[in-house]
């Protein structure tokens, strides 16, 4: 304590930060209570100057997790919104060295993880029974939170340790996870139908699509930020060079410094695909040794296909990427795209299965947009336009069959 | 915990995490301090999130802070001022000053009270003597933690008027409060 503090008259007392912070918070209590011992001259004129620090609290209202939640959406609605227009603006002007990635990776027939002899493989815990049930986060802990709504947002919040889901805020657990130092996994799961945003403990925010899961730390305390990803997302990195983030798919292990990504890896695709929008990524294919060898740098508007058969990277130029991240914005978008892989991405938004003849020619290319906020039936006859086919819906099934050329019914 | 300057720094160079950290950091300041000013829940919640939209579009042109929540408080205020005075019914919108409603949670204790005995009359009408304005600047200095540079900066007082009014204030209740009750003070003291 300083001892020209003796000195101090009331008003000055009241003006010392350090002792506002013992009257308001008892901050350093053992401290000043040594000092006033020695001096209790000093401390009667103390206790009226703590008095008067408690008088000058104000009254006021705090906002409800609601209102805090619902402000937070819309700012960061409107920060998307502002990116997307800016990377326009800028692939326009042929400028794509930002500082931020954005990858699309869509990952194949992928069944288990075999990832590398140090990390051990990864299992999920959650079931991945993504056509029932609702979207689910799963804590360490073996706790189950229901997401309710159809776009959920979770958001990990390190300065107070609490995780916000939705309107309903949790607190987390700090003992457990001070213990844990195993790095225990949050998992989410997406059902289809629905999706969901999440804003990790770094800072880094992923968007997560239907029929998806997530593994992730509530905090990262290894040299390399892990997460564990089966079906699509798209990430948007922080910035840390000395904690790279690495999303592993099980086939490949996508290395970013600090970007903003999007993968799809979904078990029943033929290939996992990371677009790039900005920034710059490694792919590789971790071996069972560990070794990251051969790796892929991708630039932006680059997309990266790994076919699983054939076991290597096609790397491939792409002018629009935005078209792989529509689906942030409740949007479908495709271009040249073949008719089935428009119809599964259907399936799993719309959590419905889509039945065709044998005969069909699937593989026709389409372009168009769908805007997934609209109901199904309108959704499938835009489509049904645009591919000239007739549907019928029955319960959780679409059947598609050809016009009948000759044939006017109407 | 990042100091202030490399929290805004990273915000200002693109980094993702800095906006959601600044906004869950500093949204309870914004609305307590709003609150102060209008009961419009609507419109505080309005202009703060206005706020954020601005910060995310001139982004490329922020100047620096090592103090986040006095950078936010201040243009809080003034986009505050605006989107009242906008309200206003047009006679009313000569007189631009904008005025804080400060209520101490002692009074807010004593209109709930039935009786108030001899001590909490005179603290009562001490407090009673503490007009907007110095209320207005010792939340700043106190609750804020301000200097008073800032203080005349962001209410736009003269320079050292600030300092004057907080000192006027400080010696006024220090003159009207009753000797504090010291023996109980001491008791609960040393009971710790």
């Amino acid at each position: 304590m300083k001892q020209n503090f003796l000195e101090y008259s009331q008003e000055q007392l009241i003006e010392e930060k350090s002792f506002r912070s013992w009257a308001l918070r008892g901050e350093n209590k053992s401290e000043w209570e040594r000092f006033f011992a020695s001096n209790s001259d000093f401390y009667s004129r103390a206790l009226k100057a703590k008095e008067i620090v408690l008088l000058l609290q104000d009254e006021y209202d705090s906002l409800g997790d609601e209102s805090v939640l619902e402000i937070w959406r819309s700012i960061d609605k409107y920060e998307q919104g502002y990116k997307q227009k800016v990377r326009k603006l800028k692939n326009r002007r042929r400028l794509s060295w930002a500082a931020s990635v954005l990858i699309i990776v869509s990952l194949g027939t992928f069944s288990f993880f075999y990832l590398s002899d140090k990390d051990k493989k990864y299992e999920f815990v959650s079931s991945s029974e993504y056509s029932k049930n609702e979207a689910r986060m799963i804590f360490p802990s073996g706790e189950k939170v229901f997401l309710k709504r159809n776009n959920s947002i979770i958001a990990f919040n390190d300065i107070n340790a609490r995780i916000l889901v939705n309107d309903s805020i949790i607190q987390m657990d700090e003992t457990s996870n001070v213990k844990a130092r195993t790095i225990k996994m949050n998992e989410v799961v997406i059902p289809f139908g629905k999706k969901s945003e999440l804003l990790l403990a770094d800072g880094t925010k992923v968007w997560l699509n239907a029929g998806s899961r997530l593994a992730f730390p509530s905090r990262f305390t290894k040299k390399n930020r892990e997460v564990y990803l089966e079906g699509e997302a798209c990430f948007q990195v922080s910035k840390n060079e000395e904690h790279p983030f690495i999303v592993k798919t099980g086939d490949v292990d996508i290395r970013v410094l600090g970007t903003h990504f999007n993968v799809s890896a979904y078990p029943g695709d033929a290939k996992i695909e990371t677009v790039l929008l900005e920034g710059s990524v490694v792919l590789n294919k971790p071996n069972a040794f560990g070794i990251e060898k051969n790796g892929i740098v991708l630039k932006p508007n680059q997309k990266a296909s790994f076919e699983k058969g054939q076991n290597e990277f096609i790397v491939t130029d792409e002018p629009d990427v935005d078209l792989y991240v529509s689906w942030i914005y409740g949007w479908l978008q495709y271009r040249r795209e073949s008719l089935i892989s428009v119809l599964k991405k259907v399936e799993r938004y719309y959590n419905v299965q889509i039945q065709y003849p044998a005969s069909y020619p699937v593989d026709d290319k389409i372009s168009g947009k769908l805007d997934l906020k609209n109901s199904l039936d309108i959704v499938m006859r835009a489509l049904a336009d645009a591919a000239d086919f007739n549907f019928r819906i029955v319960e959780n099934r679409i059947i598609i069959e050809k016009k009948m050329e000759k044939m006017h019914r109407r | 915990m990042k100091p202030d300057k490399k929290i805004w720094d990273d915000f200002r160079h693109g980094e993702n995490y800095a906006l959601s950290h600044i906004y869950f950091q500093y949204i309870q300041m914004l609305y307590r301090y709003g609150k102060k000013f209008s009961q419009d829940d609507e419109l505080v919640k309005d202009v703060i999130q206005d706020l954020f939209f601005d910060l995310i579009r001139t982004k490329d042109n922020l100047g620096e802070t090592d103090n986040i929540s006095f950078y936010l408080m201040a243009s809080f205020r003034r986009k505050l001022a605006r989107a009242i005075k906008q309200r206003l019914p047009l006679e009313y919108s000569d007189d631009n000053e904008l005025t804080a409603e400060i209520v101490y949670s002692a009074e807010h204790d004593f209109i709930h009270k039935e009786v108030l005995s001899q001590r909490e009359k005179t603290i009562k009408n001490a407090l009673l003597k503490l007009t907007p304005k110095q209320r207005e600047v010792l939340f700043y200095k106190f609750t804020c933690n301000f200097d008073y540079e800032q203080i005349c900066e962001i209410m736009e007082l003269q320079y050292n008027s600030a300092r004057k009014q907080v000192s006027r204030a400080l010696k006024a209740l220090k003159e009207v409060l009753p000797p504090s009750e010291l023996f109980l003070f001491f008791t609960g003291f040393t009971q710790k």
